[in-house]
């Protein structure tokens, strides 16, 4: 039985996001200083570099916790709280292409070896042209 | 699997590419410390705003250029004898005021100033190379910017530390130097 178009399309995009989603929390965890490519977005001219802080501090609980926070920092020192969320957003747009550019290639790679294939087959002469031939009929 | 391991080991002790709090810190005491005009300008105009005076009537102003924390005894207009503190912190939005007990004896006039009265805040990176110059400490930063009225007149107090020293600079409300000391 065939599912419908619609729901297959909706099924991929949640799952899409989803893959997008954890591969940003993931990856920020591990290199949260990829933020740091971000800053000609986040930050203007007056201040152009960007710094990832992190703050550990300990829950109460014997655990600790850690929070990080994108800066823009200017030449004398001045600097701006961009906060997280919005780099984090960043770093899930930077992510959805990466997935987005890896999951085309990986579909298409079938096409890709069919198109090979009729390459290295030769051209074959699928219209022929019968402009010339001059049909005679009996009268 | 091995992948796996891998990055959860770095998820636990990795942190590639973050910076530090006191590493940041240190980064910006470096490059001088963070005092630009702004920093004062910005709550200034909000609070005008709040107000809806011009030229507010002040009992003190400090800047903690770090932080980016500005902090302001503020008379109210309409209850002159009223102070209120206002704080802005990382150079956002004020967080509500809160009174300030004033005693019987306190004379709150003779402790009043007005921004008009201080010039120098359209420039406070000049303050702050004039008293880390004055100074000739190695490494120095301003560390804070106290303004509080002297002798009748407003001055501008910048607080000036490095590794191994600390000192202070005053000026005029014209960012005039008044003089330098090492503490």
């Amino acid at each position: 039985m065939r599912r419908p178009r619609t729901s297959v399309t909706i099924g991929s995009a949640l799952g899409f996001i989803f893959a997008v989603s954890m591969l940003s929390i993931l990856t920020s965890v591990i290199w949260p200083g990829q933020a740091e490519l971000l800053g000609p977005i986040f930050c203007d001219d007056a201040r152009p570099d960007a710094f990832v802080v992190s703050d550990t501090y300990s829950s109460g609980t014997g655990e600790t916790a850690t929070n990080f926070t994108l800066y823009c920092v200017g030449p004398r020192g001045d600097h701006r709280d961009v906060g997280w969320f919005k780099p984090f957003l960043g770093i899930c747009v930077m992510n959805a292409v990466v997935l987005g550019v890896a999951i085309i290639a990986v579909g298409f790679r079938p096409w890709m070896r069919r198109l090979r294939r009729s390459q290295t087959a030769g051209p074959v002469d699928d219209v022929v042209d019968r402009s010339d031939e001059v049909t005679v009929r009996d009268a | 699997m091995t992948a796996l391991a891998i990055a959860t080991a770095l998820a636990f002790t990795g942190c590639i590419g973050a910076t530090d709090r006191s590493d940041f810190e240190a980064e910006i005491e470096r490059r001088g410390g963070g005092v630009t005009t702004d920093l004062a300008a910005e709550p200034l105009d909000r609070l005008r705003d709040e107000l809806g005076v011009d030229d507010p009537e002040l009992l003190s102003l400090s800047i903690a250029p770090l932080t980016r924390t500005v902090v302001l005894q503020v008379r109210d207009p309409a209850q002159r004898r009223n102070v209120d503190r206002y704080v802005s912190r990382g150079g956002g939005a004020f967080d509500d005021p809160e009174p300030v007990q004033i005693s019987a004896s306190d004379d709150v006039d003779a402790r009043t100033f007005r921004p008009s009265q201080l010039p120098a805040l359209g420039d406070l990176e000049e303050l702050a190379d004039q008293a880390i110059t004055a100074l000739r400490f190695e490494d120095a930063y301003v560390d804070a910017i106290d303004v509080g009225l002297r002798n009748g007149a407003p001055v501008f107090t910048v607080h000036v530390e490095s590794p191994r020293s600390v000192g202070t600079a005053v000026f005029d409300g014209a960012g005039t130097l008044l003089g330098a000391a090492q503490q």
